[in-house]
């Protein structure tokens, strides 16, 4: 039997849009997608080390840290940022963590920090150009002697207990902050703050 | 005989049909129940007008929003705001501290954030946020379901 020629244009047009449609499946599947999120939500990838603990241990020293009664005084007193130890087996990058802390601390106005933890080369590069240079206004130069010397220190560490069993890790961190008065060598503030993370993971997968 | 088949049709037809609006509402809703508080202080007085909105009402029969609460810590303003799980089983939610200064304005901070908590059965929760500026005088509490970053 020979088949007429309507059933077999419509069989071709067929084969045709069902080509595209698995053209366009593909085309979509395969298309990177990128799209921008909110830097405060939660982040539960993985188990590791993530924004939202940096997040959770900023927020808690800051609101600690706040209430200190030393910082009530008005005298807006000088810190020195020492480093925060990781005793991880992570990278955790702590400087993000203390410059957190910093920044919201600068923001609240009750203290000041002092910029030589960070740039203390930059800070004696600049004080030689404008000296020896010969090249800055001698008005606005800046004189040897006159930066303010830090009151406190703040320093700590971060240290964690990982454990696995199966397909399933269980991740404990512990941060401890400390201020301590340069003067009198005396820990004047100190707090911690614990975060605990489990993690599974899928029988079938990675 | 037919006319109870017919019934159970029905009710399988519309549980599939509920299925997915049960799981739109208690999965991937974003929207929070908020504890607002409003302090004012003349002399050594402080006062606080507190307000609770629900957006989300699944949410608070399971999450009651039960004490607001602040004081004064030198300049700044504390806010407490207590959750009580009503149910017997673990509740995982997450919550986020807003302040604003007397003009209605934010206090940009850099600590803020989508704080996860789990709050156990039966259990009642303490959360608690230091103004982060003594201009801070109101505080909103946002709580809602986990809604982590997607991937």
């Amino acid at each position: 039997m020979k088949p007429n020629m309507s059933s077999l244009s419509f069989l071709r047009s067929s084969g045709i849009l069902l080509s595209l449609c698995a053209l366009l499946i593909i085309s979509i599947g395969c298309a990177t997608k990128v799209r921008y999120g909110d830097a405060q939500q939660q982040e539960t990838l993985t188990a590791d080390f993530g924004s939202t603990d940096l997040q959770l241990i900023a927020e808690k020293m800051v609101n600690s840290m706040l209430r200190i009664p030393l910082f009530e005084r008005g005298e807006r007193p000088v810190v020195f940022v020492s480093s925060v130890k990781n005793k991880t087996m992570e990278h955790i990058d702590t400087k993000a963590v203390t410059d957190k802390i910093r920044t919201a601390m600068i923001k609240s106005g009750k203290v000041r920090f002092t910029a030589t933890s960070d740039i203390p080369t930059e800070i004696l590069d600049q004080l030689e150009y404008q000296r020896g240079s010969g090249l800055v206004d001698p008005r606005t130069r800046k004189e040897y002697g006159k930066q303010i010397g830090a009151d406190y220190i703040l320093y700590g560490e971060i240290g964690s207990i990982v454990k696995r069993a199966g397909r399933r890790k269980d991740v404990y961190y512990k941060i401890t902050l400390n201020l301590v008065d340069i003067q009198t060598a005396i820990i004047e503030w100190a707090d911690e703050k614990e975060i605990r993370k489990t993690e599974k993971k899928p029988i079938i997968g990675w | 005989m037919e006319r109870k088949a017919t019934r159970t049709a029905i009710v399988i037809f519309a549980l599939f049909l509920l299925l997915p609006i049960l799981c739109a509402t208690s999965c991937h809703r974003s929207a929070s129940n908020i504890a607002i508080g409003t302090v004012s202080i003349s002399g050594d007085i402080l006062s606080l007008d507190k307000k609770i909105v629900t957006n989300d009402l699944l949410l608070r029969w399971r999450i009651k929003i039960l004490d607001v609460k602040a004081r004064r810590e030198g300049d700044f303003i504390v806010a407490q705001v207590v959750l009580k799980n009503n149910r017997k089983r673990s509740f995982n939610g997450e919550y986020l501290f807003e302040w604003l200064d007397d003009d209605g304005f934010k206090i940009d901070s850099p600590v803020e954030h989508w704080a996860p908590v789990v709050i156990h059965g039966e259990e009642e929760k303490y959360l608690q946020s230091t103004a982060p500026s003594p201009q801070a005088v109101t505080f909103k509490l946002h709580f809602r379901r986990p809604y982590p970053v997607r991937y």
